[in-house]
């Protein structure tokens, strides 16, 4: 799925799998460089962060639940709980790992993702005010870092890359944002 | 012009001193007028001493302005870097002839790098000679003036009634603890629980909110002048405090054609710019025009804005298959509320079908009011989110570009279109026939040097 083969234009045209390479409209390519194998454990961990105290509050509650309260509830809230888990602190972050993209022109940073909504955001290089490398804690245990850009409108990000690549496209950003532009 | 810079202190003292003076039981109201006057002689001190340090002077090519008493700050500008000297003229400074000079750069924000606050009019016209700076009185320069029935239309219009109902709602509540909370009756069991009662009681809340919002757009809005002077438009409004503005007309990324629910429907709105900040200066939206014919929108921008004096002519649509996709989502949200309203008070059914009958009318304005069209290096987008806002942006100013696909979009061949600028506005269309959007993508991307 790295080249970006025109679309039939019938709007019934019953599409393929969902790809990223459905928003290929016309000529520019889209973005191929994924990121690295790492990056999912990133991501997992990082949605288990959120959805695993969710899960446990869920089954604390049904634990606690009245004796009056049907069984039913209790076990709807566990089940709840289990699927919220597996579906949104696991599967989802895979999802958007695989469908990650990017890539890194001279004119525009081109970023593609989403698991269900597939999203493409260009950012024009002259529109970047500066451009980081940041860390955290659920980055450092993968050795992940990730680089943001920031315009005048706001910042977007490329999450998980290995420090190495990080650095070389924080870099590369910076010399081709140079070029001189009123704001 | 000495220390009656420093008026507004000084009344607010005095005020203080005698209200203190008068409103203390045990003390004499001879002792309070002492305290007032006594308030009023310290303000003076403080202020004569303030201004005693505060000094400018232009030395070596740089305009040299010091201030403050026991750490003094100097801030220095090469006058090779002042772009304009903006005066404003406040009910105390007129009282006294001098004038509020703001400073401006290049890097420096709408506040302008250096305030002096009193200049006398020699004193002003000395330092923009000094800084190579024309006289602005002495051309005749581009201007738009908010007139007092305008004015009054404006506050009429004023889109702040939903902001302020929560505020009412906050007042009330603070005031039921301030005025029933001791004797413990409260006025929650007070409200009446007839109908009549409620209509009663919501309709006072609602005017009372609408009067606030009057008085504030009144107070906001009062006085409102737009100024072109060549690269820079200054924005003035305020009865209260005085706000003014200056905008590099190369900062103004894009205009934003507000029209409100209760303008609209007379054919009027009111002009925002969207200017780019630097990340450690918050980026402004403010308002250029306050109230302006929609009609009369295209010639006041050829006189203000000329880079983004679209022609008015009719925008692109999304394909009829779109339609079903605005109505749906907000119908089922209205009717999902009104169903758990339903659920926690069933006497209350009927907003069941009433709220999903508000979100599938919402929805459908939404669907006719969005559109876009690129105007040669400019794009017009426009969408609905209570008021009809018409973005008007450059195109080689666009921060940033994106196209999304959800799965149901995928299945009828659709996408939504994004931009951002510089102010961090977007704008949004949405369920574009996907190939068209993806084109109006490309378009809009940035060509190759």
């Amino acid at each position: 799925m790295a080249q970006g083969t025109p679309e039939p234009s019938h709007p019934s045209a019953p599409s393929a799998a969902p790809g990223p390479t459905e928003l290929a409209a016309a000529a520019t390519p889209e973005p191929t460089k994924r990121l690295p194998a790492e990056a999912r454990g990133y991501f997992v961990l990082g949605s288990l962060a959120v959805t695993l105290p969710f899960a446990i509050g869920c089954f604390v509650v049904a634990g606690a639940l009245s004796a009056d309260v049907p069984d039913a509830l209790g076990w709807g809230l566990r089940a709840t709980a289990v699927a919220v888990v597996v579906l949104g602190g696991i599967a989802l972050p895979l999802l958007r790992w695989r469908s990650w993209r990017y890539e890194v022109r001279d004119e525009e940073l081109d970023l593609l993702r989403g698991a269900a909504v597939v999203r493409r955001t260009l950012i024009p290089m002259t529109r970047v005010q500066h451009v980081d490398t940041t860390r955290n804690v659920v980055g450092d245990l993968f050795g992940l870092r990730s680089v943001v850009v920031h315009t005048a409108a706001g910042s977007n990000d490329i999450p998980a890359l290995r420090p190495a690549e990080a650095e070389a496209i924080r870099d590369r950003i910076a010399q081709l944002a140079r070029r001189p532009d009123e704001l | 012009m000495a220390a009656l810079d420093n008026v507004r202190e000084i009344l607010f003292a005095a005020v203080v001193g005698l209200i203190v003076g008068g409103g203390a039981g045990g003390m004499s109201s001879l002792l309070g007028l002492a305290l007032g006057i006594g308030g009023v002689a310290l303000a003076l001190g403080a202020g004569y001493v303030r201004w005693s340090n505060t000094t400018y002077r232009v030395t070596g090519g740089a305009l040299h302005f010091r201030r403050g008493v026991l750490t003094p700050d100097e801030t220095t500008i090469p006058i090779a870097r002042i772009e304009a000297i903006d005066a404003t003229q406040g009910p105390v400074q007129r009282l006294f002839g001098v004038h509020e000079l703001h400073v401006q750069t290049a890097g420096g924000g709408s506040g302008g790098e250096i305030v002096l606050r009193a200049v006398s009019d020699a004193a002003a016209r000395d330092l923009r000679e000094a800084a190579g700076l024309p006289d602005p009185t002495a051309v005749d320069l581009a201007e738009w003036r908010l007139g007092m029935g305008g004015l009054v239309v404006t506050a009429l219009t004023a889109p702040q009634i939903g902001v302020l109902l929560p505020l009412v709602g906050g007042l009330a509540a603070a005031g039921d603890d301030l005025f029933f909370g001791q004797r413990g009756e409260r006025l929650v069991d007070r409200l009446p629980t007839d109908a009549g009662g409620i209509a009663l009681l919501i309709a006072a809340v609602a005017g009372l909110a609408f009067l606030l919002s009057f008085l504030g757009a009144i107070v906001a809005f009062g006085g409102f002048v737009l100024v072109r002077d060549g690269d820079r438009l200054r924005i003035r409004r305020g009865i209260l405090q005085r706000r003014a503005a200056s905008i590099p007309l190369g900062r103004v990324h894009a205009v934003d054609v507000v029209e409100g629910a209760l303008r609209r429907p007379f054919g009027l709105a009111a002009l925002r710019v969207e200017t780019a900040g630097y990340r450690s200066e918050p980026a402004a939206a403010q308002t250029l025009v306050p109230l302006l014919r929609t009609s009369d929108v295209r010639d006041v921008l050829r006189e203000f804005v000329p880079g983004l004096a679209v022609e008015p002519s009719p925008l692109r649509r999304p394909p009829a298959r779109a339609r079903r996709r605005y109505v749906t989502l907000p119908l089922l949200a209205g009717a999902l509320a009104g169903a758990a309203a339903t659920v926690i008070w069933p006497p209350v059914w009927p907003v069941l079908p009433g709220l999903a009958l508000l979100g599938g009318i919402d929805g459908l304005l939404r669907w006719r009011a969005a559109g876009w069209r690129v105007d040669g290096s400019r794009i017009v987008i426009r969408q609905r989110v209570l008021a009809r806002r018409t973005l008007l942006a450059r195109v080689d100013r666009l921060q940033e570009l994106a196209l999304s696909v959800s799965p149901f979009q995928r299945r009828a061949h659709l996408a939504s279109f994004q931009l951002a600028v510089g102010s961090g506005r977007r704008g949004r269309v949405r369920h574009l026939d996907r190939d068209v959007a993806g084109s109006l993508f490309e378009r809009l991307r940035p060509v190759s040097p």
